[in-house]
C-alpha cells in the first residue's frame, strides 16, 4: 500500500502543478495487466522486429504517422505532409512542442537523426534494406523535413513510417544510455518507461506531458505468459487483465462467461502452404493444382482454429481495401476427384505402394514451425493425414524457427506451412515479398515477367481504382498457377477482463489511452 | 530425467553365479516385483499387439469428434485432431519401447567399452576416459541432451542419440569399478601370469563377472531413458507427427488442459506406469542379484 | 586436509575447460544461422553477412572459442546475440530464480524424503514399507512436467488455491511463497523418493550395528534408539546425496520453469537454444555446470571432513 499512496500523493503533486488537467483524471492508481507472448528483447526502434516488443514498444513511441481504427492514415509526430508533383519526394511538417519522456525537444534534427541511423550500415539496422528506397533526407527547417526517394511509390509510408523502424527515440537517451539505450524506450507516446524486470514485467507509466490525449490509466504492467493455457487461467484468477491469445477450446468457454469480454478482429496476417516450384513433385502445375483441390480449407480452419483466424482463398488478405471481389479470380474448391483426375493426368498412377510415376513414389515432406502461427503444426497434421488419403505419401517435419527458416529460405524444402504479417492491407506488401522475383519472402524463387510487370506498375499507380485492377490481376496470377495455399487470416483477438471499459479493438491500432478500470 | 538416475545408487557388487531356478524365485520372493512384473508384461505386450488393439492405426483423424471426452467408443477420449487416445497410446508404447531399448543400448555399449577399456589399462586411457565421462556429468539433468537433440535437430533418432549419450557415463563407470574389482581378483592375475591375451582376459574372466551389475543397472535405465526422452518430447524436440510419443502427445494436451484434460493426462499415466514397471523390476532384481541387501 | 582441497579443485578445471568446448562444439553443429536469425526473415544477404562480420561469426571456429575462453577469463561471457544484453547480467538476472527454486524443492524433498525413509525402515517388510517402496518408487517414475500439469489442473483451475504460473514476488511475501509451492513440488517429488529410498536403507544398516543393539538391550524406548541413536549416524550418506541432488535440480528446473512459466535458467537456455543464441547459451551452460561442479566439490570435501578416510583413498 505504501509505494502506491505515495505514487498516488506525486500524481496529485503533478496533475496540480501541471494545471487544471485534473478534471479528465480518473480514479487514481488504475493499473492495467497485460500478457505478452514473450519477454522484451531489444527496444532500440531500428532492431524491433518481433510481435512481443513491437507492442510494447508502440505505447512508449510514436511514429510521423499512425494510423487510426478504420485503417486510415492520420497524423502523429506530423502534423500533415504533401508529396512533390515528381511523385518522388514527401515532405513533412512536424508537431511543435513535443518534449521525449527525457525532456528532449521533439524536432526535425531528431529525425533526421534517427533515419539516417537506420540506413548506417555499422549500427545493425533491420530495416536497412527495406529503407534503402529513401535516397535523400533533408531538414527544411526545425520542423519540415523531406524525403527523397529513389523511385516514385505510392506505398511509402506504408513501406517506411509504419514500420517499428520508424519509432522516433529520443537522441538524448541515445547519446546518455549508451548501452543501456536498447533495454529503455525513451519516446514521446502517452505512455513512459516505468522498470523491466526481466522475465517478469515491464511497467509503463503515464506521461503526464503527453501532447495527446491524457491517458487514463496510471500505468500499464505488461506480463511475459508463455504459453497461452496459463494465460487463460491466469485471466481467470485475475492475474491479467487483457490477454492476446488462447485456444480456440478456451476462447468458446470464455466468450459465455460474464466476467470476460472477448473482442476479435481479422487482420493482415496471412497464412499459407508454399509449394516450391523449383524442385519436384511441385514443379508440376498439374500436381501443385491437385493439392489445392484436394484440401478443404474452409473445414480444416473453421475445426482447428475457428475464432482464431478465419478461411481464406487468397494470399493478399482479405481485409485489405484492394482485395479483389470472389469471383474474379481462379480458385480450388474442395474436389477430391478433380484432384485425382489431375494427378492422373500428370503421370501417377495409383498402386498398392501409393502414387507411382516409373519407379517414382509420390512422396512430400511438409516443413512445419511449432508454434510460431495458430495451430501451425495441427494444420500441417492434418494436411498432411489428407494428402496421404489422396495417395501422396506425406510427412510433416517439425522444426524450431531458426532452422526451419534456415531450410526454407535456402529452398530446401518441398512444402512449408508459412505467413507474412503486416501492419497493414497494402498490397504491395504482400505481393512484392512473395511473388515478385527476388522478393524477400519468395522462398521457392519463383519469377514471373508478366507478374512483376503488374506489380511493379502497381506501386507507381496513383489512382486507386487502376491499382485494384492491377491487384486483382496479380491475385489471379498467383492462384492461376497454384504454388500457394492459401489458408487463414489470423484474426487479432484480445480477451479482457470485463472490468476493462472503453477498450476499442480494431486490426490497424492497439490503444490504452481511452481505457480504465470499472 | 536426471532423477531416476540416481536410483541405483547402491549397485551390486559383481554376483557369484548361482543357478536360475533360486534366482527366479529370490526375483520374484518380493510382490512389487510382481507389480512391475506385470506392469512391463502389460506394456510388451501392448506395443507387440498394437495393430490387433488399434487396427485403425495412430492417424485416424476426424474433424467432427474432435476433444470428446472417455466414453464407451473411445475409452480415454480423442485429442485434438479427433484421433482415438487409447490407440495412439498403445501405439505410442512402441515408440517409448524403442526410443527406450536404444537408448539404453547405446548407452550400454558405450559405456561398457569406455569402462572396460578404461579399468583395464589404467593409467592415461583410464585418465582420459574418466575426465571425458567427468565433462559429460558436468551438465546436470537434461541439459546436455537438450544441448544435443538442439544440435542434431528434433526427431526420434535424435532424442535416442542424446539420451544414450546421456547414459554413457554412468554405464562406464559401473563398469570400470568392477573391472578393477575383478582385476585385481586371483584369477584374473593367474591368467595374466600364463600368457593370456588382453582381449582373452577381458573376454573371459572380466565380462562374465561385470554382467550382472550391468543388467540391473540397463532395466533401470530403459525406465530413465523413456523418462528423459519424454521431458525433451515435452519441449516440442521429440517424435516427427504423426507419429505417437507420450512426451509430445503430454505436450500437445497441455493447450487443452481446462477444456479437455484426458489429452495431457492419460499419455502421462502412461509414462508413469512403464516407467515405474521398470523401476520395480530392476529393484528387484538388483536385490536378488546382491546378497548383501537381500536381509533387507 | 588443505592438500586435498587444492587437488580437488585442480581436478576440477579441466572438467570445466571440457564443458566450455563440449557447449561450444555443440553448438556449432546446430543447423541455423544466428546471423539471418538477428537480421530477421526480411532482410537481404548483404545485411546477414554485415551482421555476421559484426557479431564475429565469420572467425574460424578456434579463434571464436579462444576468444570465448579470453573473455571468460576476464569475468565477460560475451553479448547474447537475441538481446544484445551482456550475457552475465542475462544470467545474473535469472540465476537466483532458479536457485530459490531449486532450493525450495531441495528443502521440500529433505523433509519429505526422510520422514517417509525413517517410517519405512522402522516398520521393514510390512505394508507401511512396502507402501513406502512403491509410493517412493512412483514418485522416481512419474514425468516431473506431467506431474506438474496435474497439480496446476488440481490447485489452479478447479480449486483456485494456488497462482498458475509466474513467480508472485519474493518469498518473503505470501504472493511469492504461494507461486513456488508447486513448481517446488513438482521438481522435487523423484528428489524426495529417492532420498526416502536411501534413507530407509542407510538406517536399516545401523539399525543392524551392535551399538544399537546394545542400546535395545538396554531397554530403551524404540523411538529413542532410532531418533538418537541411530539417525545421526545413518543421515551421513544421506548429505551427500542431498547436495548432489542440489545439482540435479539445478539441471531439472530446465523442464519445470517452461511448465510454469518460472523466470529462471530453464526459460533463458530453452529461449536462447531454439534462437540460436550461442553466447546465451554458452555461457549459461558453462555457469551452470560450474555450479554443479562446486556442489559436487563441496559435497567431496564435506563428505572427507566428515569421514577422513576418504581423503587417503
Amino acid at each position: 500500500m505504501q509505494p502506491r499512496r505515495l505514487a498516488t500523493l506525486l500524481l496529485c503533486v503533478a496533475l496540480v502543478s501541471s494545471g487544471g488537467v485534473a478534471m479528465s483524471a480518473p480514479a487514481a492508481g488504475q493499473e492495467l495487466v497485460i500478457a505478452n507472448e514473450a519477454d522484451l528483447t531489444v527496444l532500440d526502434p531500428i532492431r524491433i522486429q518481433e510481435a512481443p516488443t513491437s507492442f510494447v514498444a508502440g505505447l512508449v513511441y510514436e511514429q510521423l504517422v499512425r494510423r487510426t481504427h478504420e485503417g486510415k492514415i492520420a497524423p502523429s509526430l506530423a502534423e500533415r505532409w504533401k508529396i512533390s508533383p515528381d511523385r518522388r519526394t514527401w515532405t513533412f511538417t512536424l508537431r511543435k512542442g513535443v518534449k521525449f519522456h527525457d525532456g528532449s525537444e521533439f524536432d526535425a534534427s531528431v529525425v533526421e537523426w534517427h533515419f539516417k541511423r537506420a540506413l548506417d550500415p555499422r549500427e545493425g539496422s533491420v530495416f536497412r534494406g527495406q529503407f534503402s528506397v529513401i535516397e535523400k533526407i533533408t531538414v527544411l527547417d526545425p520542423y519540415t523535413i523531406a524525403f527523397t526517394l529513389t523511385a516514385p511509390n505510392v506505398a511509402f509510408l506504408d513501406f517506411v513510417m509504419l514500420t517499428n523502424g520508424a519509432f522516433i527515440p529520443s537522441r538524448r537517451a541515445f547519446e546518455t544510455l549508451g548501452a543501456e539505450f536498447p533495454f529503455k524506450a525513451v519516446g514521446t507516446g502517452p505512455f513512459r518507461w516505468g522498470q523491466w524486470v526481466q522475465g517478469q514485467r515491464v511497467v509503463l507509466e503515464r506521461n503526464p506531458a503527453y501532447w495527446g490525449t491524457q491517458p487514463k490509466l496510471e500505468r500499464l504492467v505488461i506480463r511475459p505468459i508463455l504459453d497461452a493455457n496459463t494465460g487463460v487461467v491466469e485471466l481467470e484468477t485475475g492475474g491479467v487483465h487483457y490477454l492476446m491469445r488462447a485456444n480456440r477450446d478456451d476462447i468458446t468457454r470464455l466468450e459465455k462467461d460474464p466476467r470476460f469480454v472477448v473482442y476479435r478482429v481479422p487482420t493482415y496476417r496471412a497464412r499459407f502452404i508454399e509449394l516450391n516450384v523449383s524442385r519436384p513433385p511441385f514443379n508440376d502445375l498439374k500436381v501443385r493444382q491437385a493439392v489445392n483441390h484436394a484440401l478443404n480449407v474452409p473445414e480444416i480452419i473453421n475445426a482447428l482454429a475457428s475464432g482464431m483466424a478465419a478461411p481464406v482463398d487468397t494470399i493478399l488478405p482479405v481485409k485489405s481495401p484492394f482485395h479483389p471481389a470472389p469471383g474474379t479470380y481462379t480458385t480450388y474448391p474442395f474436389n477430391p476427384e478433380r484432384a485425382r483426375a489431375l494427378l492422373a493426368e500428370a503421370g501417377w498412377q495409383r498402386s498398392a505402394g501409393g502414387l507411382r510415376k516409373g519407379d517414382q513414389t509420390l512422396r512430400v515432406t511438409l516443413h512445419s514451425p511449432n508454434g510460431r502461427y495458430f495451430a501451425d503444426k495441427e494444420i500441417s497434421e492434418v494436411i498432411c493425414n489428407r494428402l496421404q488419403t489422396l495417395g501422396i505419401e506425406c510427412r510433416v517435419r517439425v522444426m524450431d524457427w531458426s532452422a526451419f527458416l534456415d531450410d526454407v529460405r535456402s529452398g530446401r524444402f518441398e512444402a512449408a506451412f508459412l505467413g507474412w504479417n503486416q501492419s497493414s492491407g497494402e498490397p504491395s506488401l504482400f505481393f512484392d515479398a512473395l511473388v515478385a522475383t527476388g522478393g524477400r519472402g519468395n522462398y521457392a524463387k519463383y519469377s514471373d515477367p508478366a507478374l512483376d510487370q503488374v506489380l511493379k506498375e502497381g506501386l507507381i499507380a496513383f489512382s486507386e481504382g487502376r491499382r485494384k485492377l492491377l491487384y486483382a490481376r496479380a491475385t489471379d496470377i498467383v492462384n492461376r498457377n497454384a504454388w500457394y495455399v492459401p489458408l487463414s487470416n489470423e484474426l487479432k483477438i484480445a480477451i479482457t477482463s470485463s472490468r476493462v471499459q472503453g477498450y476499442v479493438h480494431s486490426a490497424p491500432l492497439t490503444d490504452f489511452v481511452p481505457v480504465w478500470m470499472k | 530425467m536426471t532423477t531416476a538416475r540416481a536410483t541405483p545408487l547402491d549397485l551390486p557388487v559383481p554376483a557369484v553365479p548361482r543357478r536360475a531356478g533360486t534366482f527366479v524365485r529370490r526375483l520374484f520372493r518380493r510382490r512389487l516385483v510382481i507389480v512391475g512384473a506385470v506392469l512391463l508384461g502389460t506394456f510388451l505386450l501392448v506395443s507387440a499387439a498394437a495393430p490387433l488393439l488399434a487396427p485403425q492405426g495412430y492417424d485416424d483423424q476426424d474433424l467432427l469428434r474432435r476433444l470428446r471426452p472417455p466414453s464407451a467408443d473411445f475409452p480415454l477420449g480423442t485429442d485434438s485432431l479427433g484421433r482415438d487416445l487409447l490407440a495412439r497410446i498403445v501405439w505410442g508404447a512402441r515408440v517409448s519401447l524403442m526410443v527406450g531399448v536404444l537408448a539404453m543400448s547405446l548407452g550400454l555399449t558405450g559405456g561398457s567399452l569406455l569402462g572396460l577399456v578404461s579399468g583395464f589399462y589404467g593409467g592415461r586411457v583410464d585418465r582420459l576416459v574418466m575426465g571425458l565421462m567427468d565433462v559429460l556429468l558436468s551438465f546436470p539433468g537434461i541439459l546436455l541432451a537438450l544441448a544435443v537433440v538442439a544440435a542434431l535437430g528434433p526427431g526420434l533418432y535424435q532424442v535416442m542419440v542424446a539420451v544414450g549419450i546421456q547414459q554413457i557415463p554412468a554405464f562406464a563407470r559401473l563398469v570400470r569399478g568392477s573391472v578393477l574389482t575383478v582385476r585385481k581378483t586371483e584369477y584374473a592375475e593367474a591368467a595374466r601370469v600364463v600368457g593370456a591375451s588382453d582381449t582373452r582376459i577381458m573376454a573371459r574372466h572380466i565380462v562374465p563377472n561385470v554382467v550382472s551389475p550391468v543388467i540391473v543397472l540397463a532395466s533401470l535405465d530403459i525406465g530413465t531413458a523413456i523418462l528423459s526422452s519424454a521431458g525433451l518430447s515435452f519441449l516440442g524436440l521429440g517424435a516427427q507427427p504423426p507419429l505417437p510419443d507420450w512426451g509430445g502427445m503430454i505436450n500437445q494436451g497441455r493447450a487443452f488442459l481446462r477444456t479437455a484434460w484426458w489429452v495431457a493426462v492419460f499419455p502421462g499415466l502412461a509414462i508413469m506406469l512403464t516407467v515405474l514397471g521398470f523401476n520395480l523390476f530392476g529393484d528387484g532384481l538388483r536385490d536378488a542379484l546382491d546378497p548383501r541387501l537381500r536381509q533387507a | 586436509m588443505w592438500q586435498y582441497i587444492v587437488r580437488k579443485a585442480f581436478a576440477a578445471i579441466p572438467v570445466l575447460l571440457g564443458a566450455s568446448l563440449l557447449a561450444f562444439l555443440i553448438l556449432q553443429l546446430a543447423p541455423g544461422d544466428p546471423a539471418r536469425l538477428v537480421a530477421g526473415e526480411q532482410a537481404s544477404e548483404d545485411d546477414v553477412e554485415l551482421i555476421r562480420q559484426r557479431l564475429g561469426l565469420d572467425r574460424p571456429l578456434h579463434i571464436q572459442y579462444l576468444r570465448f575462453l579470453q573473455s571468460v577469463a576476464a569475468g565477460d561471457l560475451g553479448r547474447s546475440i537475441r538481446t544484445g544484453r551482456a550475457v552475465r547480467d542475462e544470467i545474473t538476472a535469472r540465476f537466483p530464480y532458479t536457485m530459490e527454486l531449486a532450493i525450495a524443492s531441495l528443502l521440500l524433498s529433505v523433509t519429505l524424503g526422510v520422514i517417509a525413509g525413517v517410517l519405512a525402515a522402522v516398520r521393514p517388510n510390512t505394508v507401511y514399507d512396502y507402501g513406502a517402496t512403491l509410493i517412493a518408487l512412483t514418485g522416481i517414475s512419474t514425468p516431473t512436467f506431467w506431474l506438474g500439469l496435474l497439480l496446476m489442473l488440481l490447485f489452479a483451475y478447479y480449486l483456485g488455491w494456488l497462482p498458475a504460473s509466474g513467480r508472485g514476488g519474493p518469498l518473503w511475501t505470501v504472493a511469492g511463497l504461494a507461486s513456488i509451492i508447486m513448481p517446488a513440488i513438482a521438481l522435487g517429488t523423484p528428489s524426495a523418493a529417492i532420498i526416502s529410498r536411501l534413507t530407509r536403507s542407510s538406517l536399516l544398516e545401523v539399525l543392524r550395528q551392535d551399538y544399537v543393539r546394545t542400546a535395545r538391550s538396554k531397554g530403551l524406548a524404540e523411538r529413542v534408539v532410532v531418533l538418537h541413536h541411530s539417525l545421526r549416524n545413518a543421515l551421513i550418506p544421506v548429505i551427500t546425496v542431498v547436495g548432489l541432488r542440489l545439482g540435479a535440480l539445478l539441471g531439472g528446473a530446465v523442464i519445470t520453469e517452461q511448465v510454469f512459466s518460472w523466470p529462471g535458467m530453464g526459460t533463458l537456455i530453452v529461449t536462447a537454444i531454439s534462437s540460436r543464441d550461442y553466447p546465451t547459451v554458452q555461457g549459461a551452460m558453462l555457469v551452470v555446470a560450474t555450479v554443479f561442479v562446486l556442489v559436487n566439490l563441496a559435497v567431496d570435501l564435506i563428505y572427507a571432513a566428515v569421514d577422513p578416510r576418504i581423503r587417503y583413498e
